[in-house]
């Protein structure tokens, strides 16, 4: 696998991580039982915490000239 | 507030699926700025709005009462007399935001008080789930209710200064201060709440 491959597999990755990490913060808003409340809003933070995490260090790559993208052809 | 995030939830979502799909047709400046949004700036602002929004929504008296080991404590605040205890005077005098009232109450004025009220919910759902439910009628505190609590109010208030029971010997108000005497659990103020069963038992007795 190329890394180019790798960075689009990272990125769908924090992409679904994503959706359902807000999908689950955005539930945890209307549950009112606590045991409920309480797993559903930790899987959701920690979902789009992991996600914009991702998104950071893909940026952090990109940024700093690590993507493949920006390599030279050698 | 919920419904707004929730909209925006959904239009986050929305975005991300036509990123996913190209419904949009973008060059790479385009999903980059867009990547930007979605992945970055959303879970950041968006997660801590909502995360925020949450937090204020389980200090209210309301979610206390969802659980219904709490029901009697909750329904305790109302009592028609709120001179029988110190949590339905405080409550009923809005002497505490009535709103966030348990959590006013039992949340510790330090710096980390917040953090480790969270934790105590968390405990109560151990207690819970795992030591099996406490009996409603008999619950009692995990710690002993810190001086402190009450003197982030009274501490500083002529009214409690000045009271006499609280100079009836030289040195007492140091020990209340330095909370070595309990202004609980020392016979002065122990009814914290008093519930419907206890009041109807007194009242028995008095008969």
């Amino acid at each position: 696998m190329t890394e180019t491959h790798e960075m689009s597999r990272i990125a769908k990755i924090a992409l679904v991580m994503n959706v359902f990490g807000t999908m689950l913060l955005g539930v945890s808003m209307f549950i009112n039982h606590p045991l409920i409340f309480m797993l559903v809003i930790m899987m959701g933070v920690g979902l789009l915490g992991s996600a914009f995490l991702i998104w950071a260090y893909m940026a952090a790559r990109t940024g700093l000239g690590i993507h493949p993208t920006r390599q030279g052809p050698g | 507030m919920a419904w707004l995030l929730a909209a925006l939830a959904v239009a986050n979502v929305a975005l991300i699926a036509g990123m996913f799909y190209g419904w949009v047709p973008m060059g790479r400046t385009g999903r980059r700025l867009l990547g930007f949004v979605v992945l970055g700036m959303f879970p950041l602002l968006w997660g801590s709005a909502a995360f925020s929004h949450n937090f204020n929504r389980i200090k209210q008296v309301e979610f206390c009462a969802t659980c219904h080991v709490m029901s009697e404590h909750v329904a305790s605040l109302k009592v028609p007399d709120e001179t029988v205890a110190l949590a339905p005077l405080h409550y009923q005098n809005n002497f505490v935001p009535q709103e966030t009232a348990c959590y006013f109450c039992h949340t510790s004025y330090t710096w980390f008080g917040p953090v480790k009220g969270k934790i105590s919910g968390i405990r109560h759902i151990w207690v819970y789930y795992f030591k099996g439910p406490p009996d409603p009628i008999n619950l009692h505190i995990y710690d002993p209710y810190e001086n402190r609590d009450c003197l982030r109010c009274h501490g500083k208030s002529k009214r409690w200064n000045n009271q006499p029971v609280h100079n009836m010997r030289p040195g007492l108000k140091d020990e209340i201060l330095a909370g070595t005497k309990r202004c609980l659990d020392s016979g002065c103020h122990s009814e914290a709440h008093l519930i419907a069963s206890e009041i109807a038992a007194a009242a028995e007795e008095d008969w």
